[in-house]
């Protein structure tokens, strides 16, 4: 900043410019704030003892939210290559390349990740359960449906979820989306939307083998969950 | 003057006209039901809109100068036209799918108690989800509870069925001199109250009643005293004193006697002018009043027989054809308009 507009916008690529402060946390050996010149590979992001560190205790990646929680989490192949196959890179176009489909978004820079032994269900009901404490209640798509995905996650991850309540969480997340007058209904379904999309197997294991559920380790503490 | 074009019928209308208003005066015009649903606007009352998102339209063309369509659905009661914008109501099967969202929305903490609120008949929540929903309800949790409270000796307050449209609030907020109620909490915690129940207490209170589109706000002097379809609506005015009150209203009979008093609605369901406490709650004999002979009720409801068969038979085909093949038909233009049905 000290050496002026230009020189802050001749680091980066494209146009994804200047540097970007971005909070890594989750399973990573250094979580914390690290000042990136846009354009890092997320991999060198990921791993490099620059930035993360790599995976904890030397395990695998499982997934990245990229960029705070609203934005779509991908699972580890797609992060690290788009769906081209090129690498990804920590710009906004990178990240959003394949939009919602394969891809993500840089967002807030909120960095998320995610080891093999995560539960990305339960990682989303924290989520959905913020989202309905976020929610001010102004409009009705927000006002009930952030509170009605927070109800069926919550019989997912306690076992009682039948095998269609995953479409029926999809077509909630659907009806939210872009119905609402601020973008916080967006931000609640999108989370929603894709880790049905790129984890469906995981809410399939939910209902057809409940047990499976208390096996799981969890990163994010949920201790009073059951009575919550 | 800005050129809309909506569900295929062009009308021009002066800027700063919102799409809605531009659909209501297509309506008005040509007599066609291209009107979006409203649950929170309230032409006479302002800033209200925009909370239900049950008037959402998609918007395909934004303007003459700039053609892009509007990513997502807008607010028609809270979007100005432009210039040659064309917009899609009910024309539109992805928007009515959307709508149909939304109105599942609303019903999902509603309980839904129709056979015994005073508002069955006349209720624009009945209205929306027969025209607008869909059939069953996909929810399969404890819905909200609260207990009905009594705000002052007049109103009644049912949480259980409000649908947090603050329309209540803004009259609190423009037509009576003291604001006593409002939101309290927030998301799907929140709640309409006064605060620590105290009464409603001035003179124009009782019209919180007349734009509560539910149940929720009834009257306590005519509670449980008949269904609305029993009783005869009756145009009628009178002197009254009190500042601010046109004296204007609609009497309900029941044989000799006056039930209820209530401001005059309009097509749209919207009282035309509000009305005193002294005039709703204690003038209830016939010779208070001037008669002007029977109240024309246009706004579609219950207490029009009949027009929901119309309504029913064109859902179900749309249904029943998305059911068996999965496709979703556009019945084409103007197929949602009960006038084009033939019987
Ligand atoms: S508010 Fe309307 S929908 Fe709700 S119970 Fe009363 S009549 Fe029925
Ligand atoms: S009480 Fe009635 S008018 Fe007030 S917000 Fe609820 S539904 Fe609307
Ligand atoms: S009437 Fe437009 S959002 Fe409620």
């Amino acid at each position: 900043m000290n050496e002026g507009g230009e020189a802050f916008s001749k680091i980066g690529v494209g146009k994804s410019t200047g540097t970007k402060l971005i909070s890594a946390s989750g399973h990573i050996n250094k979580p914390g704030v690290y000042e990136i010149e846009l354009g890092v590979p997320v991999e060198e992001f990921i791993y490099s003892d620059a930035y993360c560190g790599g995976i904890r205790n030397g395990k695998k990646l499982k997934a990245v939210v990229a960029g705070g929680s609203s934005v779509p989490i991908l699972p580890a192949e797609l992060i690290l290559k788009t769906a081209k196959g090129e690498p990804r890179l920590m710009t906004y176009e990178s990240l959003s390349d394949g939009g919602f489909a394969t891809g993500t978004m840089l967002g807030s820079g909120g960095f998320i990740v995610m080891d093999e032994d995560t539960s990305i269900v339960k990682n989303l009901f924290t989520f959905a359960r913020f989202y309905r404490h976020e929610s001010c209640g102004q409009c009705s798509p927000c006002r009930e449906g952030t509170s009605w995905m927070e109800m069926i996650l919550r019989n997912f991850i306690t076992g009682k979820a039948k095998m269609s309540d995953i479409d029926l969480l999809w077509d909630v997340q659907s009806k939210i989306d872009g119905k609402t007058i601020c973008p916080l209904g967006d931000a609640a379904s999108w989370p929603v939307a894709a880790a049905i999309r790129h984890f469906r197997h995981e809410f399939e294991e939910y209902v057809n083998n409940p047990q499976s559920i208390k096996e799981v380790k969890h990163y994010f503490r949920l201790n009073n969950l059951q009575e919550a | 003057m800005a050129k809309v074009t909506i569900d295929d019928i062009t009308i021009e209308v002066p800027d700063g006209t919102t799409i809605l208003q531009a659909a209501r005066m297509i309506d008005e015009k040509y007599g066609t039901h291209t009107a979006p649903p409203t649950m929170c606007y309230y032409s006479k009352l302002k800033t209200t809109g925009g909370y239900c998102r049950t008037c959402i339209v998609s918007v395909t063309q934004g303007s003459e100068k700039d053609p892009r369509p509007m990513p997502k659905p807008v607010a028609s009661c809270r979007t100005n036209v432009m210039d040659g914008m064309v917009v899609k109501n009910n024309t539109s099967p992805e928007l009515l799918e959307a709508r149909a969202g939304v109105v599942e929305f609303l019903l999902i903490n509603h309980p839904l108690d129709c056979p015994v609120c005073d508002q069955a008949g006349e209720c624009h929540l009945q209205d929306l989800s027969y025209e607008n929903g869909d059939e069953g309800s996909r929810f399969q949790f404890p819905k909200r509870v609260y207990e009905p409270i009594d705000i002052g000796d007049k109103v009644k307050l049912n949480m259980n069925r409000c649908i947090m449209c603050y329309r209540c609030v803004k009259v609190c907020d423009q037509i009576t001199d003291n604001r006593v109620h409002g939101m309290l909490y927030r998301g799907a915690d929140s709640e309409i109250s006064t605060y620590i129940e105290k009464a409603i207490d001035n003179d124009f209170s009782g019209n919180v009643i007349d734009v509560c589109p539910v149940g929720a706000l009834t009257d306590r002097t005519f509670r449980f005293k008949s269904r609305v379809w029993f009783t005869k609506p009756v145009d009628a005015h009178r002197n009254c004193e009190t500042e601010g009150c046109t004296g204007k209203v609609r009497l309900w009979f029941k044989g000799d006697d006056v039930l209820r008093v209530t401001s005059r609605k309009d097509q749209w369901g919207e009282a035309e002018s509000f009305i005193c406490n002294t005039c709703r709650f204690e003038k209830k004999n016939a010779n208070d009043w001037v008669m002007e002979g029977p109240s024309k009720i246009s706004h579609h409801s219950v207490i029009n027989q009949n027009h929901y068969e119309l309504q029913q038979i064109k859902l179900g085909i749309k249904r029943q054809i998305k059911h068996l093949t999965g496709v979703k038909i556009d019945l084409g233009e103007g197929a949602l308009n009960p006038n084009n049905i033939q019987k």
